[in-house]
C-alpha cells in the first residue's frame, strides 16, 4: 500500500468495537485501574453517569492507524497530539479516521502532517488531532 | 559525617520513615567531605568521602537512580519510604568488608524493583493533591515490559485474539499507559476515587522499544493550576533506554476534580 502523501488523501481507517470487556483488558494490560473506567457505581457518580473508555485506548486506534498506513516512517519519529473531547462509551462502534492535512518541506526533510480523528456512533468526535510524520529525505 | 554522626541522623530517619508514602521529595549533596541525604533541613543519613563511603554513595544514587551530584551540588529526586529504607541500609555498610559488596547489590536490586513501573504496587500512603507543584518531578520509573504483558496490550487494543501488530516490538504507547498508572496512582486518584479527565495526550517516538527491554522514565509536573474548582495538571514525560538513549517523550493534560 503506499503511504497518503497528497493534500487531503484519505487515510487508511477502520472501525472498532469498543466493549466493556475491551475497557476491562486495556485497564488490566495498561494497569490503570482507574474507577471511572470500571466501577459502575462510581463512575454513574460522575459527570458521565456511566463507565467510559479510556482516553488512551482511542489513541491506541490512531497509533494502531498511522503505523498501518506509514508502517515504516510512523516508528522513526512519528509524533501525535490530541485532545479527548467527549467519551467513548461501552458499546460503541467507533471510527478511526484522517486524511492528510499538509505536506511540509523542513530542510531537506519532508513531514506529513494529518488530522486524525476518533468518532463515536452519534457522530461526535471523540478524539481530534494532528499525526506527524518524518518522511525521509526529499 | 562519622558513624556516630550517622547513627544519631539515621535514628530520626527512620522515626521519619516509619510512616509509609508514596512520595518523600529527598536531596543528595556532596560536600567537600561527604555525600549527606537529606529531607527537607533533615540529614537522614551520610557518608565519608573515604574508599567505602565513595562505594557507599554510588551505590546510594543508583538505587535513588539518580547520578551522585558533583561538589557542591544536590540531586533531588522524590522517593518512597520502602526504598529509602534501602538507601539508609546502604549508607551503613562498611565496603572494606567484601560481604558487604554482596548485600548492597541486594538491596540496589530491591531498590530498582521499587523503582519499575511494570507490576510493582507501592502501598504506600498518595499524595495530598494540594502538594501538586508545578516543576514537580515524579519518577524514575523504571519499566520493563515483559513479551505477555506487551501482546496482552496490543490484544486489548487491537481486532484479533493474535498480537499480530507491532510484532516483535513493544506497542509505544503502551510505556506511557505504564507511567500514567504510576502518575494516578501516586497522586491518590484511584485510591481517593477523585473523578478525572484525561483532556489531552502527546506522544513522540523515536524508536520501538522491545518487551523485556529496560525503558527508564522521567516525569515532571509542567504546569499544574486550578480553575473553578478544578484541578489541570500537565505532565511532560521522557523515555530512555539503558544507554540513556532517547526513546520517546510524551505529554499529558489531567483534570481532577477532587
Amino acid at each position: 500500500m503506499k503511504a497518503p502523501q497528497e493534500m487531503g488523501e484519505e487515510l487508511k481507517g477502520f472501525r472498532r468495537k469498543v466493549s466493556q470487556d475491551r475497557v476491562t483488558a486495556y485497564a488490566h494490560a495498561s494497569d490503570d485501574h482507574n474507577p471511572i473506567h470500571l466501577d459502575e457505581e462510581f463512575a454513574g457518580t460522575t459527570r458521565f453517569g456511566q463507565r467510559i473508555a479510556h482516553g488512551m485506548l482511542s489513541l491506541a486506534f490512531v497509533w494502531e492507524m498511522m503505523s498501518i498506513n506509514y508502517p515504516t516512517a510512523w516508528h522513526d519519529g512519528g509524533s501525535v497530539k490530541t485532545r479527548f473531547t467527549s467519551p467513548v462509551l461501552p458499546g460503541e462502534d467507533v471510527s478511526v479516521h484522517g486524511s492528510v492535512k499538509r505536506v511540509l518541506e523542513v530542510g531537506d526533510r519532508q513531514l506529513i502532517e494529518c488530522d486524525v480523528a476518533v468518532s463515536r456512533p452519534n457522530g461526535e468526535k471523540a478524539l481530534i488531532g494532528t499525526a506527524t510524520i518524518p518522511l525521509g529525505y526529499s | 559525617m562519622d558513624k556516630v554522626e550517622r547513627a544519631s541522623a539515621m535514628k530520626a530517619a527512620y522515626e521519619l520513615l516509619g510512616t509509609p508514602r508514596s512520595h518523600l521529595r529527598v536531596k543528595l549533596e556532596q560536600t567537600e567531605d561527604a555525600v549527606l541525604l537529606h529531607y527537607r533541613d533533615q540529614v537522614l543519613t551520610g557518608v565519608q568521602l573515604d574508599q567505602s563511603g565513595i562505594n557507599a554513595a554510588s551505590a546510594m544514587a543508583v538505587a535513588l537512580g539518580i547520578n551522585v551530584p558533583a561538589t557542591g551540588e544536590t540531586s533531588e529526586v522524590l522517593a518512597s519510604t520502602g526504598l529509602l529504607h534501602r538507601v539508609l541500609a546502604i549508607s551503613d555498610l562498611d565496603f572494606g568488608n567484601p560481604a558487604s559488596f554482596e548485600l548492597a547489590n541486594v538491596l540496589v536490586n530491591e531498590a530498582i524493583d521499587m523503582q519499575r513501573g511494570s507490576r510493582v504496587r507501592v502501598e504506600a500512603t498518595p499524595m495530598d493533591l494540594e502538594e501538586l507543584q508545578s516543576g514537580q518531578a515524579f519518577g524514575p520509573y523504571v519499566i520493563e515490559i515483559s513479551q505477555p504483558d506487551a501482546d496482552a496490550y496490543i490484544v486489548a487494543t487491537g481486532d484479533s485474539e493474535e498480537p499480530h501488530e507491532f510484532a516483535g516490538n513493544m506497542h509505544p504507547l503502551q510505556l506511557d499507559a505504564y507511567v500514567l498508572s504510576r502518575l494516578i496512582a501516586e497522586i491518590g486518584i484511584v485510591e481517593n476515587r477523585i473523578e478525572t479527565v484525561h483532556a489531552g495526550q502527546q506522544m513522540t517516538v523515536h524508536r520501538q522499544a522491545t518487551p523485556g527491554e529496560m525503558i527508564i522514565a522521567n516525569s515532571k509536573l509542567k504546569s499544574c493550576s486550578k480553575r473553578r474548582g478544578s484541578i489541570w495538571a500537565i505532565f511532560e514525560t521522557t523515555f530512555v533506554d539503558e544507554a540513556g538513549r532517547r526513546v520517546a517523550e510524551s505529554g499529558s493534560t489531567i483534570i481532577m476534580m477532587p
